[in-house]
Formats: C-alpha cells, sequence, structure tokens
C-alpha cells in the first residue's frame, strides 16, 4: 500500500489511513519541510525506458509512441501535455497494458521490480486498480448507468477480494466524504443524477478505494466547461494530497497543467521533447516546441505553431518538430537525443532562446515565410550574445531533446 | 483542382437526386463492406437468390406450366419431382422466386419510399407537421394489419402487384418512426443549421444533408421489410387468398396442401418452398440484423 | 455610425413540458450592437443562454420579446433581396468542428455548393475556392476529403471558408474555439483577428475563457442571471 509510511497496515486501515489527515499518531503528519519533500521525490516508482507503441493500421504503421522515457517518483503529479493525438493516451494504456490487439509495444515499464510488458495477464489484473489505477476521460460513459454510486464504487474492493459488500459500501462513504460528498443517501443514488462535476468525484472515489500508488487521469477536464474543469482540478489535487499517491495527469491543455503538477513532460507525435519542473519549464522552456506550445495559450499571446501537425504514419525524419521549428539548423534532419541539462548550461541556453526569440518575434507577427526566419536564427549568432542571467535554483532535473542542446 | 474523379454538382433538384442515389449506392457498398462472418453468409445467399430470379429462364430446366406425368418423385430428369399437374417443381420453385421476391421487394420499396418521406417530413419541420403525420403513423400502426390484407383480398382478389402495393401502404410506419428519430438527430446537427443559415433550400438540406446521413438507418430496415411482406405473402396464398395465376412460394405450398400433397408426404412438393421462404428470410434478417448493429455502434461511439 | 445588427431588449423564455407548463426566463431585455470591425464578446456560465443569444442575432431563433435589427430595420419586416442581404451579410459559425460541416460530402463538394448558391459562374469556382482556401490558410489538396479526414482545426476552417464565401459582415461565433486543442485555438483565433484586420468583419464572440476575450475582445459583456453585464 504505502510503504513510505504505513509499513504493514491491513487493507482496510490502509484506505483510512491514506485519507486521513493523521488521527494515528505512527503516522508522521504531511511533509514538513523541503528535506522531507525532497526525499520522497527521490523514490521512483514508475520507470519508462524506452517505451515504443505501433499499430498496424490499413493506412500504414502509426508509431503512437517513441522511445518515450520518464519515471513518476512517490508523491508527485507529473503532467503528460501534447496536442491531441500525439500519444498521451497511449502511454496511458502501455502502462495498463490496456492496448488494443493491432498494438505492438517494446521497452521497459518498471514498476515495483518487475517489468509490466512482461506480465501475464492474471498478473496485470492484480495491479490494475488496485497498485495503478486509471480514470478515464469521460464519466459518464465509464459509469455504469443501473448501478448505484454505492455499489459502484465498493465493486473495487470486492473484484479484488478484499473486503465483504457491507464492509466495503462503508468505506465507499468514507471515501466519498473525504472528497466532500457526505451525504449517505447520495450512495443509493444512480450516474444519472449526478452532475458531472459529482460523476467526476465518483471516479475518483473508485479510484482512491484500493488506495493505488500510482493514479493516472487521462483527460479529466476534455468536454467540461471551464467553472467544472477548475472543480475537477480541485478534487484532483485533493484526491492525490489525501491518498499520497502519485498522480500521472494527462491533458492536452498546458493552462490545467500550471496549477497543479509539480513536473511536466511535453509530448509531440509520439515522443517525449522535455521534461522538467512545472514551475521551470512553464517560465523558461528550453525546447522550442514547448516553448511555441506555451505562445499558443491566450495569456501569452495566442500565437500559432507554424504549419501543421505531422501526420502520425509519416512523420518527419530527424527531430520531428523540424518542419516547424524557427531554429532548426542543419543537423536537425537526424534525431537529437534525450539530454540532461545541467543547471548552468540550460541558464545560458535560455538566454540563446530568448535571444532568437526577440530578434524573430516581429517576424512572427508579420507571418513570413520560417525558412528565412531560421536562417537568422542560426545558432553561432545566437550563442555570441550568450549571457548568464540568474533563474533561480531549478527545482529538479531537466531533459530536453533538441539539437540546440 | 487536385480532384481528378470528383464530379461539379450545382443545386438542381436532379443533381440532388442523383447525388442522393450514388450516396445510396455508396451506403449500400460501404454497408456490405463492414458485413461479419454471418452476415457473409447471409449475402451469397441474398445474391444466390436474385441471380435466380433475374435469370429464372435461363436456370429451370422446363417451363413451370409443362406438364409431365404428375407426381414423379426426385429423380434424374426432374430433380425435385413434379406435382399433381406433372408441373416440374424445381422450375416451379425457380419463377416462384421471381414472383416472390417481386411482391417482397415491391412492398419493401413502397413501405420505404412511403416511410422515408414521412419520418424526413415530420422530423424535419417538427411542430404540426410532425404532430399530423404521426398521428396518422399511430392510426396506420394500430390497423391489423394482416387481417386486413386478408379481408382485402378476399374482397378484392387482387393480383400480386396489388398484395404487394397494399402491404407497402400498410408496412410504411416503423420505417417512418426510425427515420423520424433519425432526423431529429441529424437536423440538430450544425452542419444543418450552418447550411440553414447560409441560406439553402429546404429541398437541399433534406436532399443532400439529411437523407444521405438518415440512409443507414433506412437500408436495414428496408431489408427486413422485404423478409416481412414476403412472409405475408406466403401466408396470403397459404389461405388460398393469393393471386392463383402466379407461383409464388406461398402458392406452391398452398396447392400441395389443397391437392394433398401433404397428406400422401409428397414432400419433396412443399418442403422446397418452404425451406427457400426460411432460407431468403434468414439472408435477409441476417443482413439487415448486422447492418442495424453496425448502425447502434456507430451511435456508441459517437 | 448605425450599428450593422442589434439585438434591442431581446428575451427568451423557454417552455416545455406538456401543455407547455414550464416557463424558464432564460434571459431579459439584452440590447447588444455589433459594428463592422469590431469584436464584442460575450461570456457567461454554461447554461446562462449564450448560444440562445447568439441564434437569435443570427436568425436561427426568435426571440420571445424585442427584436432584431439589422441595419435599423427590424429583420421580421424584411422581405426579397433586403432579407438575402440580410442573411448574407449575418453568418454564424459553430461549436462543434466535426459537427459543422456533413460528413457525407467531400469538403469540395461542401465549398462548392455554396458557390452554386451564390449563382457564380462554373468556370470561375476553381479560382474561387482556391483564394477562400488561401484566406483561411488551407492547401488544395484536402479538396478530395472528407471531414472525418481533416484535423478539428482544419473542419472549423473549412466552415469559416464557406461561410467568408458569401462576403459577411458580421460573423457570430458560438465558442469556435473551446473544443480545440490550445495549438489549434491560436491558429483560428488569429486567423480571425487577421480577417477582421483584411475585411473589416465584426464578430460576436462567445466563449467562457476570460483569457481569450482579454486577446480578442473591443468589448466584453457578461450574461449573469438573464441580464446583460458590460465589463470593460
Ligand atoms: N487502436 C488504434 N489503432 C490504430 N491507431 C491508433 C489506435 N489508438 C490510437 N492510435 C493512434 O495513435 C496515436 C496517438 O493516439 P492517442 O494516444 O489517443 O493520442 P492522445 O491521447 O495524445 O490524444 C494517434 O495517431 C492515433 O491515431
Ligand atoms: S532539434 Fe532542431 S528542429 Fe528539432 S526542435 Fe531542436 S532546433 Fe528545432
Ligand atoms: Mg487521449
Amino acid at each position: 500500500m504505502i510503504p513510505l509510511t504505513t509499513p504493514a497496515v491491513p487493507a482496510d486501515s490502509a484506505i483510512l489511513a491514506a485519507l486521513a489527515i493523521p488521527a494515528v499518531s505512527d503516522i508522521p503528519a504531511a511533509p514538513a519541510g523541503p528535506e522531507i519533500r525532497k526525499k520522497i521525490q527521490k523514490t521512483k516508482i514508475l520507470q519508462l525506458s524506452g517505451l515504443s507503441v505501433q499499430f498496424e493500421t490499413s493506412l500504414g504503421r502509426v508509431q503512437a509512441a517513441d522511445n518515450v522515457s520518464f519515471e513518476i517518483f512517490e508523491n508527485e503529479t507529473l503532467a503528460l501535455v501534447g496536442e491531441t493525438g500525439c500519444g498521451k493516451s497511449v502511454v496511458a494504456s502501455a502502462i495498463m497494458q490496456l492496448l488494443p490487439k493491432n498494438a505492438k509495444s517494446k521497452g521497459n515499464i518498471e514498476f515495483g521490480g518487475r517489468n509490466l510488458l512482461d506480465l501475464g495477464e492474471e498478473e496485470m489484473a492484480g495491479v490494475r486498480g488496485a497498485e495503478i489505477a486509471i480514470i478515464f476521460q469521460n464519466p459518464s460513459l465509464s459509469l455504469n448507468p443501473v448501478v448505484t454510486i454505492g455499489d459502484q464504487i465498493a465493486e473495487m474492493l470486492q473484484v479484488h477480494g478484499k473486503a465483504g459488500r457491507s464492509q466495503s459500501i462503508e468505506k465507499a462513504a468514507g471515501v466519498l466524504q473525504r472528497l466532500g460528498l457526505g451525504e449517505r443517501s447520495l450512495l443509493k443514488m444512480y450516474p444519472f443524477q449526478f452532475s458531472g462535476g459529482m460523476n467526476q468525484r465518483v471516479m475518483i472515489a473508485s479510484a482512491l478505494m484500493l488506495s493505488p500508488r500510482i493514479i493516472i487521469a487521462d483527460e479529466p477536464t476534455k468536454g467540461l466547461d471551464s467553472a467544472t474543469a477548475a472543480g475537477t482540478v480541485q478534487e484532483m489535487k485533493k484526491m492525490k494530497d489525501l491518498s499520497g499517491a502519485s498522480l500521472l495527469l494527462i491533458t492536452h491543455d498546458p493552462a490545467l497543467v500550471e496549477s497543479i503538477a509539480d513536473r511536466v513532460a511535453v509530448m509531440y507525435c509520439g515522443e517525449v521533447l522535455e521534461i522538467g519542473p512545472c514551475r521551470d519549464v512553464f517560465q523558461k522552456p528550453l525546447h522550442p516546441y514547448t516553448k511555441a506550445l506555451l505562445d499558443c495559450l491566450p495569456e501569452r499571446g495566442l500565437h500559432p505553431i507554424p504549419g501543421a501537425s505531422p501526420s502520425m504514419t509519416n512523420p518527419p525524419q530527424g527531430c520531428k518538430f523540424h518542419p516547424r521549428c524557427p531554429m532548426r539548423c542543419t543537423k536537425c534532419s537526424q534525431s537529437p537525443l534525450m539530454k540532461r541539462m545541467k543547471r548552468t548550461e540550460w541558464m545560458t541556453q535560455v538566454e540563446l532562446v530568448e535571444r532568437v526569440e526577440r530578434t524573430t518575434q516581429a517576424e512572427r507577427e508579420e507571418r513570413t515565410t520560417q525558412v528565412e526566419w531560421v536562417e537568422r536564427a542560426t545558432q553561432v549568432e545566437c550563442v555570441e550574445r550568450m549571457k548568464t542571467v540568474d533563474l533561480g535554483t531549478p527545482s529538479g532535473e531537466r531533459w530536453v531533446k533538441c539539437w540546440l542542446y | 483542382m487536385s480532384c481528378k474523379n470528383s464530379r461539379r454538382r450545382n443545386a438542381g433538384l436532379s443533381n440532388m437526386i442523383g447525388s442522393t442515389i450514388r450516396s445510396m449506392i455508396g451506403s449500400m457498398s460501404e454497408s456490405i463492406g463492414a458485413l461479419s462472418g454471418s452476415s457473409k453468409i447471409g449475402l451469397a445467399l441474398f445474391v444466390l437468390f436474385l441471380i435466380v430470379a433475374v435469370f429464372a429462364g435461363a436456370v429451370a430446366p422446363y417451363d413451370p406450366w409443362l406438364r409431365f406425368s404428375p407426381f414423379m418423385p426426385p429423380g434424374f430428369a426432374h430433380p425435385l419431382g413434379t406435382n399433381d399437374l406433372g408441373n416440374d417443381i424445381l422450375s416451379e420453385l425457380i419463377f416462384g422466386t421471381r414472383v416472390s421476391l417481386i411482391v417482397g421487394f415491391g412492398a419493401a420499396f413502397m413501405a420505404t419510399i412511403i416511410g422515408s418521406v414521412v419520418g424526413l417530413l415530420s422530423g424535419y419541420f417538427r411542430g404540426l407537421a410532425d404532430e399530423l403525420l404521426m398521428g396518422l403513423t399511430d392510426v396506420f400502426l394500430m390497423i391489423p394489419q394482416i387481417p386486413l390484407i386478408i379481408v382485402l383480398a378476399a374482397f378484392l382478389r387482387p393480383s400480386f402487384w396489388m398484395t404487394a402495393l397494399l402491404m407497402g401502404c400498410l408496412w410504411w410506419t416503423s420505417t417512418a418512426r426510425v427515420v423520424r428519430s433519425r432526423t431529429l438527430q441529424v437536423r440538430e446537427m450544425s452542419y444543418v443549421e450552418s447550411a440553414t443559415s447560409l441560406g439553402f433550400s429546404h429541398a437541399h438540406i433534406i436532399f443532400t444533408d439529411v437523407l444521405p446521413n438518415v440512409l443507414h438507418v433506412i437500408m436495414p430496415k428496408f431489408l427486413l421489410a422485404i423478409a416481412s411482406a414476403l412472409i405475408a405473402e406466403a401466408s396470403i396464398s397459404f389461405l388460398g387468398l393469393g393471386d392463383p395465376t402466379m407461383k409464388s412460394w406461398g402458392m406452391m405450398i398452398n396447392f400441395a396442401f389443397t391437392r394433398g400433397g401433404f397428406i400422401n408426404g409428397y414432400w419433396w412438393w412443399y418442403l422446397p418452398p418452404g425451406l427457400c421462404i426460411t432460407l431468403f428470410v434468414l439472408s435477409v434478417v441476417l443482413m439487415g440484423s448486422s447492418l442495424e448493429d453496425r448502425e447502434e455502434e456507430s451511435r456508441v461511439a459517437q | 455610425m448605425l450599428a450593422v445588427l442589434k439585438a434591442e431588449n431581446v428575451s427568451k423564455v423557454r417552455e416545455s413540458g406538456i401543455f407547455r407548463k414550464t416557463r424558464r426566463e432564460i434571459f431579459q431585455n439584452i440590447t447588444l450592437e455589433l459594428e463592422e470591425g469590431k469584436t464584442v464578446g460575450l461570456m457567461g456560465d454554461s447554461g446562462s443562454g449564450k448560444t440562445t443569444v447568439a441564434r437569435i442575432m443570427a436568425g436561427l431563433e426568435k426571440p420571445s420579446a424585442g427584436r432584431v435589427l439589422f441595419q435599423g430595420r427590424d429583420i421580421d419586416s424584411l422581405h426579397g433581396k433586403e432579407f438575402w442581404d440580410y442573411k448574407r451579410s449575418v453568418q454564424m459559425v459553430f461549436q462543434d468542428p466535426e459537427g459543422s460541416l456533413n460528413p457525407r460530402k467531400s469538403i469540395e463538394r461542401s465549398i462548392n455548393e455554396v458557390l452554386g448558391l451564390l449563382r457564380v459562374p462554373k468556370r470561375e469556382w476553381q479560382e474561387r475556392t482556391l483564394d477562400i482556401l488561401h484566406t483561411v490558410g488551407l492547401s488544395e489538396e484536402l479538396l478530395c476529403r472528407y471531414p472525418g479526414q481533416v484535423s478539428g482545426g482544419q473542419n472549423q476552417r473549412i466552415a469559416l471558408a464557406r461561410v467568408l464565401l458569401l462576403e459577411p459582415r458580421v460573423m457570430i461565433l458560438d465558442e469556435p474555439t473551446s473544443a480545440l486543442d490550445v495549438s489549434v485555438q491560436a491558429h483560428v483565433l488569429s486567423l480571425l483577428r487577421e480577417l477582421q484586420k483584411k475585411l473589416g468583419l465584426g464578430y460576436l464572440l462567445v466563449s467562457h475563457q476570460p483569457e481569450v476575450m482579454r486577446n480578442m475582445a473591443h468589448e466584453v459583456f457578461v450574461l449573469k442571471n438573464g441580464c446583460l453585464v458590460e465589463s470593460g
């Protein structure tokens, strides 16, 4: 369950332990100083390395995930951002081993000392829900319309043989109460009697029932209006704090990430291009794509990325972003490697990127062709002007996949 | 422009209908492509029956009215034997396919056209038109259909064309309802709204925007209507109220029944038409229900 | 200056249930003016009636009270050429990108039918089509495809192209980007901004994102409890 705080607690009290603000004295209070926090974050619980997923389709081979590597630490929120169709859900399905039949995956998904890709269906069933839970996009489609809310949440425990019916309903009531749906009569209601936001909480509750170590939320706010979406984000935050689980938040909306995630991984065309602490990435995006994606936000001026998203069946050679990249150079027709950035490195590089940005911003407004733009932004010219600026302490490792670095 | 095979179309009515037919063919071939295992068998059977019906003259060994010696059991010269008048049963069966299928198709065609028009109009215009047309549909739904057909058949002694027409006029209600409910959905789509706000005529919108998106619910209904028309025709004929000059499958069973085929155990006389009816209905139902399933799936997927 | 389109003291009441018993007032006495070259933003919670206001101004729905004026004249009193003029000048773009094009018509046919509607001679069709595709920043290879085969943003731009062929003066944009990714939203919104500069279009932009409003609108109204509140 939660090895960090409770070494050996029976299943049912583990839930309470996971949810309760410490009622039992031997559970330490929520991580106190940055010291402890850092320690917690250092415990890796899931490690993806070189995960590739291919689909065979009538239109050709789709490389939906290409050499994806990232890790999730204990008790953190990692956001996976990218445009629709870039392969975010495929990564989630690969972790849960819920890929459709026409998918071929290779690589390593290490969880609890095992490679999830090697596990059989039965072993995987023990992991799903109990250790890694997933919350799907559309609550009204994922909930069974003819089963009461209480039974639906309680089912999680019964299926895994952890408790009987009345016991699990008791637990369900407890979990719902933590999420602000305290009234017991709600347990007897059906999903259609709930609003979208309430159903979302029901989904969250059933994900929490088995106190999983990782919760994956795939586009939890898609299709919700802004008020409900904001509410859902709050639920997610609360959920994470209550359960002590790690959260893998999958979304296409960078604005959502900023308010909730600790770290963020940016995905484009099946590849992860940049990983880093959320604050750093948002303040100083290093990868040209990250920068371009953030510039699309209304609060950053609605600057569109030139060109169109590449097709997944026939992606560009080399760096997949290069046809649209304002900073590409000759090297960019070869694939860049994911590079770990040292703090000093990325401070100077940030300057470089900013520099390129300044000289080209005017042209971008005029919508000149990207080609000219790139000519002027040669690396050499920019490097000359590099200056060291202090960005404060970076709060974690930073990885970038780009020839600029 | 880069589209080589695309034809320019203007907004004329004839073109609209032309394009509707094209998309009808398109949706038909699309449907066939999507058929699954058991329904492929259905399709194969269906096509076989169609070929037999169309080329009856070429396929049948004899003229069905030609007389040989009566009550011959199946043999080399007459694979299915002969009946009381000495007609070759296989030839009767083959020409009967044509008759039965014409009745089935005719009735289904009528029913589908009336039902689609009623459904489209009431779904598209809603309001008063909807209430009137749906009221009419309810009235027709309340009519006990088979008894009415029997009564009318008894009084009018109708030709088999009349039977087909009559059934068509009674059986459009379920098509109308399905088409209406789908039309109600489609007209809420923003492409219909946008066509309205761009200023297209109602006719244009109904023919090019609504109908093509409703066709896929019409097709299975059409197939199932063929099956029920065929069964009804067989029942009427069996009761002796059919057109005696046209030997349909039902009529063959009726003859076998009234002229001692059953009592004397001449199985080759009554079994083949019965089997044909069963197989044909099966083939149609297999196809139709698989189309309906697919429609259901695509709706869930949306 | 006379507003191109004006909603004057418009109210809407929805009646539902058997015998139209349940009456729900959605909004009352709303006055909104649209001018060429200007964007008026309309915000509000979901269910507050933004879309209804938009549809009333586009003439797709009748108000329960009040009137909509086109160049100072009630749209209900327009006939013949004047009505056509109104129809042409006021166009609407809808929210869902997938639904705004008929899935069974190729993109080319969707565009051509509008040219047919405008009685453009056939020999000019090709030129006009390429022209309009260029305006919305699409390539002509999309023409043979069907709406299901192009992305959400492209769908929305094709819908825009169709509308632009009519050379409207004001456009009513009902959450044109809320179903799109941020990157695609940026594309579509900056295209809209550009078109406004080039063609002097007036917009009624319905959206629930304050940041979008800050970037796009000259004037923002908020629909709250059935009343219109101005907010800068
Ligand atoms: N079952 C499948 N068969 C073939 N291709 C698929 C399948 N599922 C997803 N894909 C393809 O994989 C890519 C990534 O899809 P997805 O992970 O759903 O994107 P995202 O979640 O980022 O929006 C897309 O190009 C999609 O077309
Ligand atoms: S590798 Fe080159 S093309 Fe790719 S993002 Fe970096 S600079 Fe741009
Ligand atoms: Mg997804």
